[in-house]
């Protein structure tokens, strides 16, 4: 694959505070990379050290397609960018806010009109161009935003928590349409987000943050099948950490199987609380035999399907055995 | 794509020994070339305007006969009975003062918010009105109503008796500091109101709520409830009022007679006796408390913004006819007295011989045989007071806008800010005794290097120009808080926006700042209009014969015994910022309602 950005060692302090400590990772073409962690991790200051309204400490170097960029002011490095609350400017109708890049290229009126429309066609708004942000709906002015920030071609595309401002329902619906103009567009795209399911489902790569440091880096698969630091397992989905003959375990709720004889792996536990999730049951288990595993939390979480606790008969007090596949297990190196 | 591993290694690495402050330096395009010069020239405006005068002036109050004296003008102040004397009627007034405004100023802001009052419109503009007139009018406004012919003083000349067969006539002993407190409280009334106003409107409407299901009495919801959160709004009304009279030299001068206070002190000094470093030093001992009073004022403040969120419910009035009747009355007694001021400076202005011969004529206006030149330095004003709005609009906004919204520079800015807000703390008197000496100097002697510089600024001494600079940086500070609080309200990341577009900054400004907080830059303009027709303090040390304006014109008059034209005088002026405000409300209702639409989410 190829690259297009290589941030390479990204430090940055603000006086005795590390915003960032030793980034290194690459964004190859056409990838839509998501930058996840909890806030005040650093994950913002990255974006912003990309789009070079940041600077960071001198030893830090960004890439753009092997050309060193660290010290060109954003204006030379030739990227979209989506913000948090979008940033539409309030005296400018949606037609003139996608058109606004476009107009000081002083190209000529007819290309900037087919852009602008060609924009706000890839975006389905063609109708509400007259409109001033004001007026539009916060799922309308969010695509506005996109538009504007594809309008000039750019050759990649950085996304600062762009749904966290948006309603539930708008914000599913959104992760998708982003995603598909993405990958229509095949244009890279570095994403902001705190919200791990917002990660999962719209990334080819997820790059995790944590205290100024990156974590982990992978497929969204790789991340949630095996997290490398419990800090990442916990972030990403439900995790239980256990201790087993010294070394640490992770594994998570619903890789645990309610079986009906012991096998190998498995515990014999009794049911101290039930959730009823819908589709499926979340157990809290207390483990019998205590010196097999040792839960962190007390209680074991094991997600089960609705239809087996029915045909289990299972309810509080019950004895069960739980068993802990061996490939789900998840050993963590460093603890 | 890097291993798993590698990147696992991260979460163990030590903090480098090499993380240091150092920033990468981007490369400068023209662009960005332009900003930063234009965030340095803001700062050296800064320090022209303001630095360097105030250098200057300290370096006058150490010396004696161009002797350096260290600081011996100062322990030859506080030796001299009847100069610390003034200091502490300067203190004893202003402390009066503050505290009867406040008072005033709380209840009728509370009647326009918690009540359900009558006239609120009316009572509102009323309460504003003092703001137009400059302070002499003030004191020019009692001598009439309380001065040795006032009406008041003789029982409506008399008529009270006759009809009545009691003797009603009040001798107040205006000319003191009564007359100074009256004058005072009524210059800062509006500025106290207004501040309460905004303090009490912000408060919490569920904490009222949660008082009542508590079985709170209202004297016990008043103090638990109200006061404290309205008490930065309180003490920063307090501060305000307190500065203001502490400060003003208009009406000391009118009505103060023989009691002086720090302001016509210095004017004394300087312009009587040519006592050019004791000028100085008092100037300095005057900006000691406003100093204290803006420090304490900006650390308040800083106190006060988290105590109010979006959740915050307003405040519901509750229906109460004697409450209501009660404020009415209050409400009514405050404007009828404002009013009866502007009543008795007209009616000064337009009668024959004040208490003879009540004829109207029209023969004051016309400034024929009198100390004030005529209508010239009414011309002058509005002359002044438009450049000073234009051009001062302008510089400030744009200081404004550099210092918020750069994202270069920082340390620079931040000083900027500083300089930017420090006019709040330095009287006129102070501004314009600083720039006699700065502007009128012919060469500086450069510290520790021994070279001399032609001042290169000598020439603006005398001018109109200097007048403007110098009103400018009067009121610098109060506008780049209006244009900052607009600017905030913009989105900061339209600026990153832009330059991701390769637009230049100028280009956003002049198509989205601008337009987008067109309310706040004409409210500067017409705030520093205003402002410049009823200003004294800092003008009366700066003007010549060719600059002469309305409001020195007027404190020559009364000095002169011309009373009734200095009444003329101060109505043209009244009149003048009255006309041009409805002029501005009605020109501007379109704009302000267009951004207004911009501005909903």
């Amino acid at each position: 694959m190829e690259k297009l950005l290589e941030i390479q060692n990204v430090t940055k302090t603000f006086g005795k505070f590390i915003a960032l400590e030793n980034i290194d990772f690459n964004v190859n073409k056409k990838e839509f990379v998501c930058l996840l962690g909890p806030s005040g991790c650093g994950k913002t200051t990255l974006l912003r050290i990309i789009a070079g309204l940041e600077d960071p400490n001198v030893g830090s170097k960004i890439l753009l397609e092997g050309k060193d960029i660290t010290d060109s002011p954003p204006s030379k490095r030739n990227f979209g960018i989506v913000f948090q609350s979008y940033a539409l400017f309030p005296n400018l109708t949606a037609y003139q806010n996608i058109a606004y890049g476009l107009k000081n290229k002083k190209l000529p009126k007819k290309e900037i009109d087919e852009r602008v429309r060609d924009a706000l066609s890839l975006i389905h708004l063609e109708h509400i161009k007259d409109r001033y942000p004001a007026q539009l709906s916060g799922g309308q002015q969010q695509r506005i935003a996109l538009a504007r920030a594809l309008a000039l071609s750019p050759s990649f595309l950085l996304l600062d928590e762009p749904l966290s401002a948006l309603d539930a329902k708008v914000r599913l619906k959104l992760r998708m349409e982003i995603r598909k103009l993405q990958e229509t567009l095949k244009i890279t795209t570095i994403m902001v987000t705190h919200d791990q399911e917002e990660a999962l489902t719209m990334a080819d790569k997820i790059v995790i943050m944590n205290n100024a440091r990156l974590e982990q880096m992978g497929t969204p698969q790789e991340i949630y099948e095996f997290p490398k630091t419990p800090f990442v397992a916990d972030f990403i989905g439900t995790v239980n950490t256990l201790a087993h003959e010294g070394t640490s375990l992770a594994i998570r709720p619903e890789h645990i199987y309610i079986v009906n004889e012991e096998v190998e792996n498995s515990v014999k536990a009794v049911v101290k609380g039930m959730e009823f999730r819908g589709a499926f049951y979340r157990l809290f288990l207390q483990m019998l035999d205590k010196n097999k595993y040792q839960v962190a939390d007390e209680l074991l979480a094991v997600d089960v399907p609705a239809s087996l606790v029915r045909k289990m008969n299972i309810e509080k007090e019950s004895i069960v055995q739980a068993e802990l596949p061996q490939n789900h297990l998840v050993t963590y190196e460093h603890v | 794509m890097i291993e798993p591993e590698q990147v696992l290694n991260q979460s163990e690495v030590p903090v480098p020994s090499n993380v240091y402050n150092k920033k990468i330096r981007q490369k400068t395009g023209k662009v960005e070339w332009l900003h930063k010069a234009l965030i340095v020239l803001v700062l050296i405006g800064l320090i022209i305007g303001i630095v360097l005068p105030l250098v200057e002036l300290l370096f006058v109050a150490l010396e004696k006969d161009g002797e350096f004296v260290g600081l011996a003008n100062f322990i030859h102040y506080f030796q001299t009975p009847s100069l610390v004397q003034s200091m502490y009627n300067t203190l004893s007034v202003s402390l009066i003062t503050g505290v009867i405004s406040v008072v005033l100023a709380f209840f009728y802001a509370y009647a326009l918010t918690r009540t359900n009052i009558r006239w609120k419109s009316f009572f509102k503009y009323i309460a504003f009105l003092p703001l137009f007139a400059p302070t002499m009018m003030h004191g020019i406004a009692l001598i009439y109503l309380f001065g040795n012919k006032g009406v008041i003083t003789t029982g409506f000349f008399g008529f009270f008796e006759k009809v009545t067969g009691l003797n009603l006539a009040v001798d107040i002993n205006l000319y003191g500091p009564i007359g100074i407190i009256i004058s005072e409280v009524i210059y800062t009334f509006p500025q106290a109101f207004l501040i309460l106003m905004v303090a009490i409107a912000v408060t919490d409407y569920r904490l009222y709520e949660a008082a009542d299901t508590l079985g709170a009495s209202k004297l016990k919801k008043f103090f638990t409830v109200t006061v404290p959160s309205i008490k930065y709004g309180l003490v920063s009304a307090f501060f305000v009022a307190f500065i203001l009279s502490f400060t003003d030299f208009g009406a000391p001068k009118v009505v103060g007679g023989h009691y002086n206070v720090l302001a016509t002190d210095i004017y004394k000094q300087v312009v009587g006796q040519q006592n050019l470093s004791m000028g100085s030093t008092v100037g300095i001992i005057l900006i000691i408390p406003a100093l204290i009073a803006f420090i304490a004022d900006r650390l308040i403040q800083r106190k006060q913004s988290s105590s109010f969120s979006s959740k915050s419910v307003g405040y519901q009035i509750k229906k109460n006819n004697l409450r209501d009747r009660l404020y009415f009355v209050y409400c009514l007694v405050i404007s009828v007295g404002v009013l009866s001021l502007i009543g008795a400076v007209l009616a000064a202005a337009l009668v024959k011989v004040w208490p003879y011969d009540f004829s109207l004529t029209f023969e004051h206006l016309t400034f024929k045989n009198v100390a004030g030149n005529g209508l010239q330095p009414y011309f002058n004003s509005i002359f002044v007071s438009l450049i000073t709005a234009v051009l001062g609009t302008i510089v400030i906004f744009i200081g404004a806008y550099l210092i918020e919204k750069s994202r270069f520079m920082k340390l620079t800015r931040q000083v900027s800010y500083f300089l930017s807000i420090l006019p709040l703390a330095l009287p006129g008197l102070v501004i314009g005794l600083a720039y006699i000496f700065f502007f009128n100097k012919p060469e500086f002697q450069l510290p520790f290097i021994g070279i001399t510089v032609v001042n290169p600024f000598q020439s603006l001494y005398g001018t109109f120009m200097i007048i403007v600079i110098a009103n400018i940086i009067h009121f610098y500070s109060v506008n780049l808080i209006t244009a900052t609080t607009a600017l905030k309200k913009l989105d900061k990341e339209f600026e990153p926006v832009s330059e991701s577009m390769n637009i230049p900054f100028y280009k956003t400004f002049a198509s989205v700042t601008v337009p987008m907080s067109l309310p706040a830059i004409l409210e500067m303009g017409i705030y520093l209009f205003v402002n410049s027709m009823t200003t004294i303090s800092a003008v009366i040390f700066l003007y010549t014969a060719d600059t002469k304006l309305a409001s020195i014109s007027i404190v020559n008059m009364t000095d002169a015994g011309d009373t009734a034209p200095a009444a003329a005088m101060s109505i043209i002026i009244v009149l003048t910022n009255i006309i041009v405000r409805v002029v501005y409300e009605l020109a501007t209702k379109k704009i302000r309602k267009r951004t207004q639409a911009w501005q909903q989410r």
